[in-house]
């Protein structure tokens, strides 16, 4: 029987000889949970613990890959302890060696020594799951307990050390636990370190303030108060007093420019403005200066920064979390203004940033895919924003936007551009180095006038660099000017030399790194200590983190005396670098060996505070681990780093986060897999498939629940992340074929890849073979009841199937029950997708109140959720069916309010849709000239719809407006224009001969035009015949456009009756010509 | 790499593109001035070509053509032959640059000099054909 140890890291040994474990960190995990609750399992119930994203099948086709690999890595004598049925999973409990119950056996019989003997490390260090915590938790409780008893019986033999040394250990395991602290004191007091005992309260009640913002207990308070009586109280850390600042010099101009933004800024014409300069030219100060000023005019002024983890070298491994800046902000922002409206829909939505928020209880926790997502938590944002600046301005700086990660510029981007009508300025900085993202935010905010003002920092005069270097001592002349010489203009290397230069103790030329170091020496150990410990941290510390800093016996005091230093100062609560400079210059000058243990250090600790907290900083624990060269620690953050970025649908993190984990551990497939979903949902093709290429290749052969989960996937996001029907279908057929090879293959994984091929046959397949596939699915589910998302499935192929075969009628029911099925899975934005496919087949059937009455229930989806691209959609086809109608005024207002929402989201093409709309509208109710200026405008934009088409539009109002020859122009460019099945291709030669016979009427020229329009005629008349083929350009449009094509829909009736009536009208006017 | 049987010819119509455009993206005008094509019938997804003497020979095919490239790509479903059209304008767009690019399955490579003669005809009819619907 195997031995399982996972107190420290998980390791199984057979006959003394430890077992290589397979890679995977599910597997891995699971084999950890079995062996912590031995019995038997439901599958359902594992499948949905450990694979909680992806559908149920695909969970329980990875539930059976993992229970294979850890048959494969048990062997046969191990393995026979796995039990694995039909129904259960589980681990045999008959001579079953598990450490934790061994502890767990011995705590009960009274063996305490032995029991905490046991205990190697933290309960499964290297894994970092939800459940993992409460185990852990529980464990180290009753590891307390042990240690407080141990501590006990030392003391009453009278054994002080060995007691102190127990408490130190309980007092370790859980710094706010204010018992064990209080022993701990009381232990050490006893034993006459008073200091000590002092020192320990010092770091308990830190904590306690820092973390849950409470004193330590009347109890503990009364012990100290004792002890204090005989040895002073050192003075406490103080973080909040904001320190004199010196008087800006020599920015005057500076400052007055961006004050002046401020104040129209403040005055409600929002907008942003960058300061751009080299490192130490002063950007902070000036930018502290403004937002002081702002402060003083009431605005509410909050400032986050750009951060460097590593040292000045950008290729350091590991990427900074999604959204970095914009937490650190929100967080602050947040705190000055109290408690945020709990009945909003933003506040739920800001909560995935913004873990502290909290979403409030019974909100719908719906789910979209991840486009709609970013776009709502962007519009989160800005609500809390408007919310904020309604209440009084705001000044918001975000510092070294060099190093902001890419999510946090999109969304200063789009931020930047909601803000022009609000009492908001946005303060940005940056240094002149090369960063690609940067500037497209910067373009962003110019190309929406929401950049007032751009200011390049340049080298102080030399007179105002002297004024400086005498503020920060008493300099010779001689000095003084030997200042100006090494500083170049810089203020930072001015007050630095000059600091120097005072204390006598480096020479002025020596630079930044020497004063660092000169600095550092002149601490004491603790003090120096502390400070390089900032420095790898990389960010500010606040309280809570001081209290916690690794490493240090008495965080507290090593603070204040790091602060005497003269490298960091307090500011609002928190400790940081006087400069990034001298940041960098400290993390430097830190020795390898002990730089490295300093990251790790830091990496336990926050790791710890993620799992107390629930916060997201997985992706930080991740690069200390890497910086400390602890690989093998880093993967399982890594892995959660890319499932917190996919939480804020930050997609290119996560993708950057799945990929540097494949990096370490090549071996597993599972992150492969998700790569290959990540890049998929990027609408990355290639990029998906190779990963998952590398993952097909790492999945053992013989691993037949490994392929179908994974295909299963595939088939899945080649449905959404990409509309790719034909490989959709491919991946469905391939792992029908590994069930087919399975002796006794799992049910609901076949009835999903079934239901799947179903879908994928009626959009690019055989629509015929649709039916068959579906009753295989119903035989195989029987009466038991399908989750809803298999439902949604099944409606969705047998709906698109019928869209195909222009069964349009046919396709409603269908599709709403998947739409219902789809809204009970959460899923909002897949209910649409069924309803507005049933809203475009009742315009196709020329149904039009019941396209209309479908496409209100879209929109009653769409918007209360958040989901405003959608949104447009929606309003875009009401516009269109409305129009079909007769009801221009109401198309009218559906077109403003598909406007409103687009000029929310910023997107062109989207704006472009618009204009294509309003076009079409203009050109029904006869306004011809704002028909031409709409439909080109919605070209330029790029909007999605077909282009030829719309072209053809354009040039239709064009020649009926008399513009014979740019309608002409018009067409010719429609000969250029790519065309595809999704155009309707067919009709657009009869439609371009009716556009040809206006452009000949404009010209005068009948007989020509009355040959153009019979050619019409007769195209219209042949197309008019085939109805088939409307279910083909259908859905070709479906893929194309990637929504259903209520726009581009054709009437061929419609337009048949248009030309022929156009005809006659010729006739009867050339009859009148020949009468009169 | 084995690179497809294939060939290349272009010409020049006196029409505007958008004249020629509309022959090349009508299959019922096919018979007009595609050699050896007697008749087109639509059908679901397509249309299909019956060979001059070969009635009961249907040759299903497809009109394909991809968003990103401003080309009309017509594929035979039976023998996988394809046929890549592109317009140019010239003159100002009075005239147009035909070209034409084909590939042959590996299989019926023998029939790449008469497929040559077909295109080469083919080509001359459809650039007089336009010459003619643009007066």
């Amino acid at each position: 029987m195997p031995r399982i140890r996972l107190l420290g890291e998980l390791e199984v040994e057979l006959d003394g000889e430890e077992l290589r474990l397979p890679p995977g960190r599910r597997v891995r995990a699971l084999l950890a949970w079995l062996a912590l609750n031995p019995g038997l399992h439901p599958r359902s119930r594992l499948a949905a613990r450990f694979w909680p994203d992806v559908l149920d099948s695909s969970a329980r086709a990875s539930l059976r890959s993992a229970i294979w690999a850890l048959r494969s890595a048990l062997g046969p004598e191990g393995g026979a302890c796995l039990v694995a049925d039909r129904d259960g999973v589980g681990l045999r409990d008959e001579g079953l060696w598990v450490d934790v119950r061994e502890f767990d056996a011995l705590l009960a019989a009274g063996r305490l020594r032995e029991a905490v003997e046991l205990c190697r490390g933290e309960l499964l260090y290297e894994l970092d799951d939800d459940w993992v915590f409460e185990a852990r938790e529980q464990h180290e409780q009753r590891l307390a307990a042990a240690l407080g008893a141990l501590a006990a019986e030392a003391e009453a033999r009278g054994e002080h050390v060995e007691a102190i040394g127990w408490a130190r250990r309980r007092s370790a395991l859980d710094p706010l636990d204010e018992d064990a602290a209080r022993e701990l004191i009381r232990l050490l007091a006893g034993s006459g370190d008073v200091p000590g005992a002092l020192a320990a309260y010092g770091r308990l009640a830190e904590r306690l303030r820092g973390e849950l913002r409470i004193a330590p207990g009347a109890e503990t308070r009364a012990l100290v108060e004792r002890l204090r009586e005989r040895t002073p109280a050192p003075p406490a850390l103080e973080l909040d007093a904001a320190q004199p600042e010196r008087p800006l010099i020599g920015r005057e101009s500076e400052l007055e420019r961006l004050a002046s933004a401020w104040r129209r800024a403040r005055a409600g014409s929002g907008t942003a403005v960058l300061l751009t300069g080299e490192g130490g030219i002063g950007k902070t100060r000036l930018v502290e200066e403004l937002l002081a000023g702002a402060a003083a005019d009431g605005a509410c002024s909050v400032a986050c920064a750009g951060v460097e983890l590593g040292g000045a070298r950008p290729s350091e491994p590991g990427g900074a979390p999604p959204f970095g800046i914009w937490a650190e902000l929100l967080r602050d922002l947040a705190a000055e203004l109290g408690p945020l409206p709990q009945d909003a829909v933003w506040t739920s939505e800001l909560a995935r940033l913004l873990p502290g928020v909290g979403r409030q209880p019974g909100s719908p926790d719906s789910r979209a895919e991840p486009g709609l997502e970013r776009l709502r938590l962007f519009e989160a944002v800005v609500e809390l924003l408007g919310w904020a600046a309604r209440e009084r301005p705001l000044a918001l700086a975000f510092e070294d936007l060099h190093l902001a990660d890419v999510s946090s510029l999109e969304l200063l981007a789009y931020a930047g551009r909601r803000i022009l009508r609000q009492p908001v300025l946005l303060v940005l900085t940056r240094r002149p180095v090369p960063a690609p993202e940067l500037e497209a935010t910067i373009g962003s905010l110019h190309s929406r006038r929401a950049l007032a003002l751009e200011l390049g920092m340049e080298p102080l005069a030399e007179q105002a660099v002297r004024r400086l270097a005498r503020g920060a001592g008493e300099l010779s002349d001689a000095a003084v000017e030997e200042i100006v010489g090494v500083a170049g203009g810089s203020p930072l290397l001015a007050v630095e030399a000059a600091r120097a230069h005072a204390r006598g103790d480096a020479p002025a030329a020596a630079g930044l790194r020497d004063a660092a170091r000169a600095a550092l020496s002149r601490l004491d150990e603790q003090g120096r200590l502390f400070v390089e410990l900032a420095a790898v941290a990389g960010r500010e510390l606040e309280r809570a983190d001081v209290a916690s800093l690794p490493l240090l016996d008495d965080p507290r005091g090593a603070a204040s005396a790091a602060l005497g230093g003269g490298l960091l100062r307090a500011r609002e609560g928190a400790i940081g670098f006087r400069h990034a400079l001298l940041r960098s210059a400290v993390y430097d000058s830190i020795p390898e060996p002990a730089r490295a243990r300093l990251h790790e250090a830091l990496a336990d600790v926050l790791r710890r505070q993620a799992g107390r907290r629930s916060t997201r900083r997985a992706a930080d624990v991740a690069r200390h681990f890497r910086l400390a060269g602890r690989d093998e620690l880093a993967l399982a953050q890594l892995a959660r780093a890319a499932a917190e970025a996919r939480e804020v649908a930050a997609l290119q993190e996560a993708a950057d986060f799945l990929r540097e984990a494949a990096e370490i551990d090549p071996g597993d497939p599972e992150l492969l897999v998700e790569l290959a979903e990540v890049e998929a949902w990027r609408g990355l093709l290639a990029e998906s498939d190779r990963a998952f290429e590398q993952a097909l290749e790492r999945i053992p052969s013989g691993d037949a629940g490994g392929l179908v989960s994974a295909w299963l996937r595939r088939g899945r996001w080649l449905r959404g992340g990409i509309c790719h029907p034909r490989e959709s279908r491919r991946s469905y057929r391939a792992a029908l074929d590994v069930l087919d090879r399975e002796p006794a293959p799992d049910r609901l994984e076949r009835a999903e890849a079934l239901a799947g091929l179903a879908w994928a046959q009626a959009v690019a397949g055989d629509p015929e073979a649709v039916e068959a596939l579906l009753r295989e699915v119903g035989e195989i589910t029987g009466r038991e009841p399908v989750g809803d998302l298999l439902s949604h499935d099944i409606g969705v192929a047998r709906g698109h199937a019928l869209l195909r075969a222009a069964r349009f009628r046919e396709s409603y029911g269908p599709l709403v029950a998947a739409g219902a099925a789809a809204g009970r899975a959460g899923r909002p934005d897949m209910a649409y997708s069924c309803l507005i496919n049933a809203a475009s087949a009742a315009a196709c059937a020329g149904e039009f109140e019941r396209a209309l009455d479908f496409a209100d229930r879209c929109l009653a989806l769409v918007v209360p959720n958040g989901l405003l691209r959608l949104g447009v959609y929606c309003q875009s086809a009401r516009a269109t069916v409305l129009r079909q109608l007769g009801r221009l005024d109401e198309a009218a207002a559906a077109c403003d309010a598909a406007a409103a929402l687009a000029e929310r989201i910023g997107l062109e093409e989207l704006e472009g849709l618009v204009r294509h709309d309003r076009g079409l509208l203009a050109l029904a109710g006869g306004e011809l000239e704002r028909a031409a200026a709409e439909l080109e405008l919605a070209l330029e934009r790029g909007a999605p719809v077909s282009r030829p088409l719309a072209r053809l539009q354009r040039a239709e109002a064009l020649a009926r407006a008399g513009r014979a020859d740019e309608a002409e122009a018009e067409l010719r460019s429609v000969a250029l224009e790519p065309v595809s099945p999704s155009d309707f291709p067919d009709t657009l030669v009869a439609r371009m001969s009716h556009v040809q016979g206006l452009i000949a009427l404009a010209r005068g020229r009948r007989e020509l035009a009355e040959r153009r329009l019979r050619e019409a005629v007769a195209g219209w008349e042949r197309r008019a015949g085939q109805g088939a083929d409307l279910g083909e350009g259908y859905v070709s449009a479906l893929v194309d456009l990637g929504r259903p094509p209520v726009s581009v829909l054709v009437e061929p009736g419609r337009e048949l009756a248009r030309v022929r009536a156009e005809l006659e009208a010729l006739a009867e006017e050339a009859a009148s010509g020949m009468a009169g | 790499v084995t690179e497809v049987p294939a060939f290349e010819d272009s010409a020049r119509s006196e029409a505007p593109p958008e004249e020629v455009w509309k022959l090349l993206y009508d299959p019922s005008r096919f018979p007009e001035w595609w050699a050896g094509v007697e008749t087109v019938a639509p059908d679901q997804g397509g249309y299909t070509m019956y060979p001059e003497g070969y009635p009961d020979f249907p040759m299903p095919q497809r009109l394909e053509t991809a968003r990103d490239e401003r080309s009309v790509k017509i594929s035979c479903l039976v023998s996988d032959l394809r046929f890549e059209w592109r317009l140019e304008p010239l003159d100002d767009g009075e005239a147009t640059a035909v070209s034409v690019h084909v590939e042959i399955p590996d299989q019926e490579a023998h029939r790449l000099d008469a497929q040559r003669d077909v295109i080469r005809r083919s080509l001359v009819r459809l650039t007089e054909l336009a010459g003619s619907g643009a007066a």
